[in-house]
């Protein structure tokens, strides 16, 4: 009977499912799946059983050095007291994984929090107290919090019942174990809470009082078993308070310079030598753009790839002809990949670049980029792309120029009229209509949308369509209708994607105003994808 | 004991002090004209005479007003054991009037060992704090109502403040209110009812002057004779910071160090710093633990983020000094990239970038914060639109620039000729 029946898959219990009678079997599984977890011990506060010792910790971290011994020096010898710490310094500069590898090193109890995950002060209070209070969210208290919090108020208060229940359990395990030697045991009496990603708290809630409520923590505790750590990325000066607030210990993580960069690249490489020709090659150009290492990894990985391509062993050990002649073949690459942001691609290059040969493409394949250049990589309807083709124009051109380009047969208006003006005057106008591109898409209420709309539909009615049968199958009218009448339904679509955003509204009026966000290759490519003369419609001089 | 393990012990010790406000400022206590001096004669007073009062403790933070007012609590309940009672709200936590109403339930169930109960609506816990006052009254036991970040409970309609003042104009009620804040116009914040029915003492915390730091620094740093530290470790160590103490540099340090921050608490920072820095071979204090830490505690966090900028990213820094200088009224990233093309136009070098990676960098500064968005919300434009200002000051992107290693040499030219 067993076997007959597929494998269960685990589901949580909804309400109807445990109403009805559950199998036996099903039973028998989730109990099971109960008893593997155990129940959390003090021993989980630690980050792992196995320690490292300060050698190893400062060479798994090249250029840190003096950063993790002002660390370990602040934090001090065991059981002392200390004041908050605040670490910062630039994104990807390694605060966190030093702050806890530091503490593997110390074997410390610590409690870690990042407001990133726990995005709202409810949600952060509930973390640091399950924590605490060794809770583990599974199935049988419902992924439920140990305790509900939402006030700071109630958060101190359980905070320090949580902490004074740990800090006494700690004690009395220390001086139980003493005849004991257990490796995975917790160092000292101490209990650290760090605090990672600060910098997110400042959007929270711009009037609350979250973070010098956070800063003053330590003097709120009054307990001396305690210790906050705040890692953020921002420095002090940028966190504004009205009254100020106890200011922490600062510790700064300066950016890695490029010999550091190149160490760390050059760490745990099959051939260092070829890889370190290599860097000779590209590292100096992109650090010139930006020396965060996530940025640079990502943009010198493929190009490593292309860079052994020549070779046909790549455990060999170059020498200077070959280091040349490598370098010749990985230049234009590198003046390439450095017009690109440095972003991860989403197919892997090689096979781009095999297909491009293959099938002769019109779009521009780049190193990385396989899409192609003109062509829309999401569906519409038409009348959304219409309405996005209006929206456009409208943001883009002044209104007191509509009567002009659209006029009542719904051509576009005859430019050919134009007189011909002084040059200095075309200068005025090219500098003024450069001005309004730079100034960005400007605002337009409903009524005017839907006038451009109404004029370029009709407009499209009729011009000739002969590859789409279905426009004039069923009769211009139906269709046009057909058209008009969801059109404020593909509106509200269209701006909670997104593509149309509600700017702000004149105080006078009072009336809703709409810009559009597109840029002008977006809006492009979908009149091209209509058929669609855009070109005729933009304001130019 | 070997000397490691002894240095190991002097600077928990004197961590342990750093950390301990209450023994930072007991020194402060020994004068006859002190704060705590003035502050015990008025709480025992209105004990012993059975009266009603309130004050407002007020300076800057970290000099000691919490710690000054625990040290008196403390001696003051060792001298009336029962006559009172003390309540502690913090302005951060309870400035809402049902939080704060709670806790001072709760608090009062905790003192007289009464079951506190977690339901218990608003109005249950307005009539028995009304009622305990009541009791307390009658059986002449002062409350004492320390209202931490007093600032915080003056925002809004400030029920609380008036609900505990009204309460103390009862004549059964014996009541002490004791408000600590950082602002010094903290009375002025009071409506007027309230106002009334306060009593405008103010107790006025400043920074030590510098004999008064002398003092503290002696209070802090040197062991106690009397402990369980050999007397020849002591000795050495006691002897070797009074000659640090008489140096002429450390005198230029401690200046140096109050010249932009003279409260208590700047000072207190600054001594962890070169106690945990302290050489644990030897086991003393040195001159240049403290004139190390001077460097760690004064940063210049700008010039940091300047130093950790890529080449384009100075490139854009200098582009929006030269539309600031320009008197440009649009400066959004559209401008810039146009700054950007007429330098690269009249110096052409090899550092001209595609406008995508320029916009990368330019959400790096945005990340830095050494540029931000001049509006808040930006009606929903993209980055490229909105305006940005300058977060750094002209000086300080010359001299970052100037101690920035390999800055090119155009950018040099650029800032030297805008002067």
């Amino acid at each position: 009977m067993g076997k007959e029946q597929s494998p269960q898959v685990n589901r949580r219990t909804t309400r109807s499912s445990s109403s009805t009678t559950p199998n036996s079997k099903a039973t028998g599984e989730g109990s099971k799946i109960i008893s593997n977890t155990k129940s959390l011990t003090v021993n989980d506060l630690v980050l792992s059983d196995e320690s490292i010792n300060l050698e190893e910790l400062i060479n798994s971290f090249p250029h840190r050095r003096m950063q993790i011994l002002e660390l370990i020096k602040l934090l001090g010898p065991l059981n002392s007291p200390m004041i908050p710490l605040f670490v910062y310094g630039g994104a990807s500069t390694g605060k966190t994984s030093t702050v806890l590898e530091i503490f593997k090193h110390l074997n410390r109890p610590f409690i870690y929090s990042s407001c990133v995950t726990c995005y709202n002060p409810r949600i952060l209070f509930e973390s640091i107290l399950n924590q605490l209070l060794l809770h583990r969210k599974n199935e049988s208290n419902g992924y439920s919090s140990a305790k509900r919090c939402e006030k700071p108020s109630d958060f101190v208060n359980l905070l320090r019942d949580a902490l004074s229940t740990l800090i006494d359990s700690l004690k009395g395990d220390l001086g139980k174990s003493n005849s004991k030697k257990s490796v995975s045991q917790v160092n000292g009496k101490m209990i650290y809470l760090i605090f990672d990603n600060l910098e997110h708290v400042r959007e929270w809630d711009k009037s609350s009082n979250m973070l010098p409520f956070l800063f003053n923590l330590y003097d709120i505790l009054k307990m001396p078993e305690v210790g906050v750590i705040f890692i953020s990325k921002t420095s002090l000066d940028t966190y504004h308070s009205d009254t100020g607030y106890v200011e922490p210990f600062p510790v700064y993580f300066p950016d890695y310079t490029e010999g550091d960069l190149r160490q760390i690249f050059l760490k745990n490489q099959s051939n260092p030598k070829l890889y370190s020709s290599f860097l000779d090659a590209v590292l100096g150009p992109f650090c010139r753009i930006t020396r965060r290492v996530d940025d640079v990894t990502n943009a010198i990985s493929p190009l490593y790839k292309k860079y052994c391509e020549p070779l046909d062993d790549t455990g060999v050990v170059p020498n200077k002809d070959m280091k040349s002649e490598l370098y010749r073949h990985i230049n234009p690459y590198i003046s390439q990949s450095l017009k690109e942001t440095f972003h991860v691609p989403s197919q892997p290059t090689l096979e781009a670049s095999a297909s491009k040969d293959k099938t002769k493409r019109k779009g521009i394949t780049k190193l990385g980029v396989g899409e192609s250049f003109d062509k829309m990589d999401f569906h519409m309807s038409t009348c959304a792309k219409y309405l996005l083709i209006s929206a456009f124009l409208a943001s883009r051109n002044p209104a007191t120029l509509d009567a002009s380009l659209f006029d009542s047969t719904g051509g576009a208006g005859n430019q050919k009229r134009k007189r011909k003006s002084s040059g200095k005057s075309m200068e005025q106008k090219e500098s003024k209509e450069q001005e309004l591109l730079m100034k960005g898409p400007g605002t337009f209420p409903l009524e005017r949308l839907l006038a451009i709309f109404q004029c370029i539909t009709s407009v499209a009615e009729y011009s000739p369509d002969d590859e789409d049968p279905q426009i004039d199958g069923q009769g211009a009218d139906g269709w046009d209708s057909g058209l008009m009448s969801d059109v404020l339904l593909q509106l509200s679509s269209l701006c909670s994607s997104n593509f149309i955003t509600k700017g702000g509204s004149c105080p006078l009026e009072g009336a809703i105003r709409y810009r559009s966000a597109v840029s002008e290759d977006m809006a492009l490519k979908v009149a091209r994808s209509l058929k669609f003369p855009l070109s005729k419609y933009l304001y130019r001089t | 004991m070997g000397l490691e393990s002894l240095a190991e012990q002097a600077e928990i010790l004197l961590r342990s002090r750093l950390c301990n406000p209450n023994f930072i400022f007991s020194i402060f206590s020994s004068s006859p004209d002190s704060n705590y001096s003035k502050l015990k004669y008025m709480i025992s007073s209105s004990v012993t005479e059975a009266c009603n009062n309130s004050v407002l403790l007020l300076g800057p933070r970290g000099c000691g007003k919490v710690a000054v007012l625990e040290l008196v609590l403390e001696d003051l309940l060792k001298e009336y054991p029962d006559m009172i009672s003390v309540i502690k709200l913090n302005g951060f936590l309870h400035s809402d009037h049902n939080c704060a109403l709670k806790e001072i339930s709760r608090q009062l169930c905790l003192e007289h060992q009464l079951l506190f109960s977690k339901m218990a609506t608003f109005d249950d816990n307005a009539q028995f704090m009304v009622s305990m006052l009541r009791e307390c009254g009658l059986a002449h036991k002062t409350i004492l109502f320390i209202l931490d970040e007093f600032d915080l409970f003056a925002q809004g309609k400030q029920l609380l403040l008036y609900s505990l003042l009204d309460a103390m104009q009862s004549v059964t009620s014996q009541a002490v209110v004791i408000g600590i804040s950082c602002r010094l116009d903290a009375d002025q914040l009071l409506e007027k009812r309230v106002r009334s029915r306060f009593s405008h003492r103010k107790l006025l915390f400043l920074p030590p002057s510098r004999e008064g730091l002398q003092r503290l620094l002696e209070h802090i740093l040197l062991l106690p004779t009397n402990s369980s530290f050999p007397h020849e470790y002591v000795a050495a160590f006691n002897d070797k910071l009074l000659k640090i103490f008489t140096d002429v540099k450390f005198k230029e340090t401690v200046d140096n160090l109050s010249y932009c921050d003279s409260t208590v608490n700047h000072l207190l920072r600054f001594l962890f710093s070169a106690v945990s820095h302290m050489d644990l071979k030897s086991g003393l204090l040195s001159l240049e633990n403290f004139k190390g830490a001077l460097s760690t505690i004064q940063r210049q966090p700008k010039l940091e983020a300047l130093k950790d900028c890529s080449v384009l990213e100075l490139y854009i820094l200098v582009c929006m000094k030269r539309l600031e200088a320009k008197e440009q009224e649009l400066r959004n990233f559209n401008s810039i990239m146009k700054e950007y093309k007429s330098i690269h136009d009249t110096f052409p070098t090899s550092d001209y970038y595609a406008r995508n990676v320029c916009l990368r960098a330019f959400e790096h500064l945005l990340q830095r914060e050494l540029i931000s968005f001049e509006d808040n919300r930006g009606h929903g434009q993209s980055t490229e639109f909105r305006p940005v200002k300058l977060l750094i000051s002209w000086p300080e992107l010359y001299q970052g620039l100037k101690s920035y290693h390999s800055c090119p040499l155009i950018l040099h030219k650029i800032m030297d000729r805008e002067g």
